[in-house]
């Protein structure tokens, strides 16, 4: 497999602090960033009124405040530190790991204990207790902390039950031939997410939202879901997860010609109640490498964003993304780095989005399962 | 009502109502095997609870003595963790240390409904973490192999600093 040896210095921080505040002003045209607050508040307020997918528009909208507190940070750490000290946090935080913290909620509520290990020295019995408690993410978590507990969880999570996860977090996931290991699947698809508060949500439908649908959008949804089920564009899925249909997964093969051939991305798509007066939130729930793509998987399209407009859909828009990684715009990125790179060396480009193809977005092709 | 003694591993005695102790399956069985008179002045020995977590257990046992006893199928039970009692959760508001002793006195002593709110409680550290923050909270090693390891650091080296 390719490894992805590249690294750059990274100024992409003040970069980026830009971007919010620009997305306000009209005289800024075709703004492909994804993270204006604008979106955000546009989900808090008017989109869902059930307090669980609140919470999930809280989380989109506190990096970006964050943000301008880093604005003369010039470096940062990609990989996530942990916090000794819950009190010094604003101090010793750079984006990404704010980004991080906020993608990985409940991070800072420990204390942390002198004497080793102790709870990974729990009777077998007990542990199983505890990780029955646990929905399939933290699961496997737990699976990946140390030996023990990956042998426990291999030993009494059965292959049948990882299943039935994959389902009901990739109902889109196709697998070719016979899988032997579900874990693996499983494993492989939710290290290919780039958010793990994402994934999370993807599981939403069990809870349905109270909410009042008007018939607009009932009707919308109902002849869209029809034309994608009969016709669907060539490359393109898409599913509701719930049946208010507030959320989707869909995914999008990447385009012949481009890095990302022979991927399978998988998005995640959030449908306001105001839909279609407001577009859906669209993010990519599998790791790619793109100008337009933040490392977090939002997607900066001006269509899904200040230019939305009525005549669009969800197939739509989901044909858009898919012309985006044909041809990304780098006036305006998510990842201005990303942008400068493609711009300026393509073949190295190529050669990174590639590999990151290879590597999150080929489920079957590369690891044997 | 009637009192048994139970001596805690460090010599301790408590005087418990035997309603209550017997929430506790190991020494609801050992009462029924020994064929214990509740009048006799015996004292029932549990050499793996020590004084401090054995009054944590009655205190909790006290309080619950009124519930009513926890269904017995596993298989329909659902995920929740969120329902843990606010008189429950400032119980186990206690250092990691004290509640893994919780744990074990309750795997122990069979006390279904202790086991569980503790497990829980547990299970509510692990959730929505990383592995490494799983790690990080527990004081857990890690042991598997750098290669492994190597693996996910090599993920974001493209905008790793260097």
């Amino acid at each position: 497999m390719p490894e992805v040896h590249h690294s750059i210095n990274a100024t992409i921080v003040t970069q980026n602090v830009q971007l919010p505040c620009n997305v306000h002003s009209d005289n800024v045209q075709n703004i492909g960033n994804g993270n204006n607050d604008n979106r955000h508040e546009d989900c808090k307020e008017s989109v869902f009124n059930s307090a669980s997918v609140a919470d999930g528009s809280l989380h989109n909208i506190v990096p970006f405040q964050s943000v301008k507190e880093l604005e003369n940070r010039q470096h940062y750490h990609w990989n996530y530190k942990v916090q000794n000290n819950i009190g010094e946090m604003s101090k010793s935080c750079n984006l990404s790991e704010r980004l991080e913290m906020l993608t990985n909620y409940k991070h800072v509520e420990y204390e942390s204990i002198s004497e080793p290990g102790l709870m990974e020295s729990l009777p077998p019995e007990v542990l199983l207790v505890v990780f029955s408690h646990l929905d399939d993410v933290s699961l496997w978590s737990a699976a990946n902390v140390c030996r023990r507990w990956c042998g426990l969880l291999s030993t009494h999570v059965t292959s049948q039950q990882w299943q039935q996860n994959v389902k009901l977090r990739w109902p889109l996931y196709k697998p070719i031939g016979n899988v032997k290991n579900w874990y693996k699947v499983y494993d492989f698809l939710a290290s290919s997410a780039p958010c793990r508060t994402c994934l999370a949500q993807t599981c939403l439908r069990s809870r349905s939202p109270r909410i009042q649908e008007n018939s607009w959008r009932k009707n919308r949804l109902h002849s869209e879901l029809k034309s994608l089920r009969i016709d669907p564009p060539e490359g393109i899925e898409a599913t509701p997860l719930d049946q208010m249909c507030c959320h989707w997964q869909a995914t999008i093969t990447g385009p012949v010609g481009s890095p990302y051939e022979g991927g399978l991305f998988y998005l995640y798509l959030q449908v306001p109640c105001s839909y279609p007066l407001y577009p859906p939130v669209v993010r990519f729930l599998t790791k790619i490498l793109h100008p337009n793509v933040s490392r977090h998987g939002d997607v900066g399209i001006d269509s899904i964003h200040h230019n939305w407009s009525l005549a669009l859909t969800i197939s739509k828009v989901l044909i858009s993304v898919q012309s985006l990684l044909t041809d990304p715009y780098c006036q305006v990125c998510m990842e201005p780095e990303l942008g400068e790179m493609y711009m300026n060396d393509r073949e190295k480009f190529d050669e990174i989005a590639r590999a990151w193809t290879w590597r999150y977005a080929m489920h079957d092709v590369v690891t044997p399962l | 009502m009637p009192n048994i003694k139970l001596q805690s591993s460090d010599g301790e005695v408590f005087e418990v109502d035997v309603d209550i102790a017997k929430c506790s399956v190991t020494i609801k069985t050992m009462l029924e095997d020994l064929g214990m008179d509740e009048d006799e002045e015996e004292v029932v020995p549990l050499p793996n609870v020590n004084s401090a977590i054995l009054r944590k257990v009655i205190q909790w046992a006290t309080y619950h003595k009124d519930d009513p006893p926890p269904p017995e199928d596993d298989e329909n039970k659902d995920k929740r963790t969120d329902d843990i009692s606010s008189w429950d959760a400032d119980f186990l508001k206690v250092d990691q240390g004290t509640l893994y002793e919780l744990i074990l006195a309750a795997n122990y002593l069979d006390i279904k409904g202790l086991l569980e709110v503790t497990c829980k409680t547990v299970a509510n550290m692990i959730k929505g973490k990383t592995p490494e923050e799983v790690r990080k909270t527990f004081n857990i090693k890690n042991d598997f192999s750098p290669s492994e390891e190597e693996q996910v650091r090599k993920e974001n080296e493209w905008c790793e600093e260097k």
